[in-house]
């Protein structure tokens, strides 16, 4: 290694002696020797699209059909919404009261003339 | 005039934040993740697309480059199906990295093959130009000496190095103490310098 390389220098600049050259040597061995390279890069993005396709097919959808999916778990709520308020409705609807027949009948007859008034 | 306190205030009332605790805001995959945990799958193929090169690098260094596509695949798998119990108090990363260095495990056993793997595997790939060829060559030295490490040298050495993880989330990933961490990686870098002194690769 060339001496005036900066990485076989230690911090306050003097040219490295054999013992700090070899570290320094040694540090650019093994960060060269373990950093990812362009065949990891390459293997990524093959890796990363048939990961989509399998993930796809293991959903059992289309891109379409999965946004379609997404879209209706994103309104769960909507169909508990309408339940809701369609119980509290029920809940609250006035109690019909109980019409009695003869009583509609007569006071109908009543007013048609049909009946003299005061019949018991 | 208010009455002074009988008790101290307890311990946790004035206990500083453990400044090694994970920050979720300092997680750059944060938010592809809450989306993925809610169900958008295509932003776990984001993820799956910022990690997979490194997660292949890791896997290389485990296993072999032969058998390293297949431990991502199934890793990823794993993520994907086990992400709704994922807590987010971990890195993304870490997470990523301790289901492929369990996969990797699983694997080596299933082979029941003992590594080093055969030298032909780590020279795969194209020559390439001379400074390419170099450091290939630099790349298959080190391989060779990483490869006859023992397993949980070689694997909180790989996780610090290649992955890049902190030292704390090499721990979270390995489940071991961060003390143990550090001794292993400093055993292995010895191991790695005795390696480099004795072969004479020194440039």
């Amino acid at each position: 290694m060339n001496a005036r390389d900066p990485r076989a220098r230690p911090a306050g600049g003097r040219p490295a002696g054999g013992r700090e050259r070899g570290a320094a040597a040694f540090e650019r061995w093994l960060g060269d020797g373990l950093a990812p390279d362009e065949r990891d890069a390459a293997a990524g993005r093959r890796l990363a699209e048939a990961w989509r396709d399998r993930r796809r097919a293991l959903d059992g959808s289309t891109p379409g059909t999965a946004a379609a999916a997404r879209r209706l778990r994103a309104w769960w709520w909507a169909p508990m919404a309408v339940a809701a308020v369609a119980l509290v409705a029920v809940l609250a609807w006035p109690t019909p009261t109980v019409v009695d027949g003869a009583a509609l009948a007569e006071s109908y007859l009543e007013a048609m003339g049909a009946l003299p008034t005061g019949t018991p | 005039m208010l009455p002074t306190l009988a008790f101290p205030a307890p311990r946790w009332a004035f206990a500083p934040r453990d400044p090694l605790a994970f920050d979720p805001a300092r997680d750059e995959d944060a938010s592809w993740v809450v989306a993925a945990r809610h169900g958008d799958a295509e932003a776990f193929d984001e993820l799956v697309r910022r990690h997979a090169a490194r997660l292949h690098a890791v896997a290389r260094r485990l296993v072999g480059p032969g058998d390293a596509p297949d431990a991502v695949q199934e890793c990823l798998m794993t993520a994907y199906q086990g992400l709704p119990r994922f807590r987010g108090d971990a890195r993304f990363s870490t997470y990523l990295h301790a289901i492929l260095v369990r996969q990797c495990r699983r694997k080596a056993r299933r082979l029941a093959r003992s590594l080093p793997w055969p030298d032909g595997e780590m020279a795969s790939g194209d020559p390439g130009p001379v400074e390419h060829a170099e450091r290939r060559e630099v790349q298959r030295q080190v391989a060779r000496a990483v490869a006859r490490l023992p397993a949980p040298y070689r694997e909180a050495l790989v996780l610090r190095e290649t992955a890049g993880l902190e030292y704390r989330d090499v721990a979270r990933a390995l489940g071991v103490p961060i003390g143990t961490v550090r001794s292993r990686i400093a055993r292995a870098r010895e191991r790695l310098r005795e390696a480099f002194e004795r072969d004479g690769v020194a440039p």
